[in-house]
């Protein structure tokens, strides 16, 4: 039997059917595109944040050495990203080397 | 791979749960006091039979990749048994009892000229506990963070609730008939 001694309806059947679920294949690319690109950009947003935080984290680092117990000592620090000036509470003067981290 | 799967279980899920709500509408036409007439009514008898097959395959997809995946775990035991998952016991659970009931549906919609036409009807009737049950399963669960998949989940729930308001207030042509004749005045 060809396609023109089909029944009508079950052509008009065959038609739509083929449609609609074609219609809603179609639908589950355009959802899923949607959905990767949406995880994409909520990832994107995620690490840049991630990278912002860190970057204006104020860091410093005070290190302090000291030759002998007794005599000379020098101390350097370095610091970045502060509004305001924090001071070191903690110092060392004994032997060795001491970092003491303040934010 | 992992979050394919996962975007085109999401996807299918939609897309079944839209599918469904067609199936539903159609249903609910077809079995209407106003039904279609002459070749529409085999249109729509067709399409609502056509679909419903269709939009099972579309189901079958949708529990294969929520398998597959392994951000939540979902077994096939989980996939068939109720509220056994390890993931979203009651929400994933509710998928599954509509699952079950779209199989029993189905089944005997296939078998149905085997049935006796009482059992094809009261397990057909099943179709409006699965339908809700899909619904809150799809609302409570795959939407949660994205506007449009939950959007078109609602809109699904607004045309199956207005079909069926339908289908149970409108009155039959016939009924409406008779009122006309009862309130003429005799003459």
């Amino acid at each position: 039997m060809t396609a023109r001694h089909t029944n009508p309806a079950l052509r008009a059947t065959r038609r739509w059917t083929a449609g609609a679920l074609l219609t809603a294949t179609i639908a589950v690319g355009g959802l899923g595109l949607h959905l990767a690109d949406s995880y994409a950009a909520t990832s994107s947003t995620t690490v840049a944040s991630s990278a912002a935080t860190t970057a204006s984290t104020p860091t410093a680092t005070s290190t302090t050495t000291a030759t002998t117990p007794t005599t000379s000592s020098s101390s350097t620090s370095t610091g970045s990203g502060f509004t305001s000036t924090g001071s070191v509470t903690t110092s060392s003067a004994a032997a060795g080397a001491t970092t003491t981290s303040a934010s | 791979m992992n979050e394919l799967l996962w975007f085109v279980s999401r996807a299918t899920g939609v897309a079944s749960i839209t599918l469904l709500t067609a199936v539903l509408v159609l249903g609910l036409v077809t079995a209407s006091r106003r039904p279609p007439q002459g070749i529409r009514s085999a249109v729509v008898m067709g399409l609502h039979r056509s679909l419903a097959l269709g939009s099972v395959a579309f189901l079958l997809v949708h529990i294969a990749t929520a398998i597959g995946e392994t951000y939540v775990s979902i077994d096939l035991v989980s996939a068939v048994v109720p509220f056994t998952s390890g993931y979203e016991r009651a929400w994933v659970g509710l998928g599954t009892v509509a699952i079950d009931l779209v199989v029993a549906v189905v089944a005997t919609s296939l078998l149905r000229h085997r049935l006796p036409e009482r059992v094809w009807r009261a397990v057909h009737l099943l179709a409006f506990a699965f339908w809700p049950i899909a619904l809150v399963h799809g609302i409570a669960l795959g939407t949660t963070d994205e506007t449009l998949l939950r959007a078109i989940t609602i809109l699904c729930g607004v045309v199956g609730v207005a079909a069926i308001g339908w289908r149970l207030f409108a009155t039959s042509p016939d009924a409406e008939r008779r009122e006309a004749v009862l309130v003429q005045e005799w003459s």
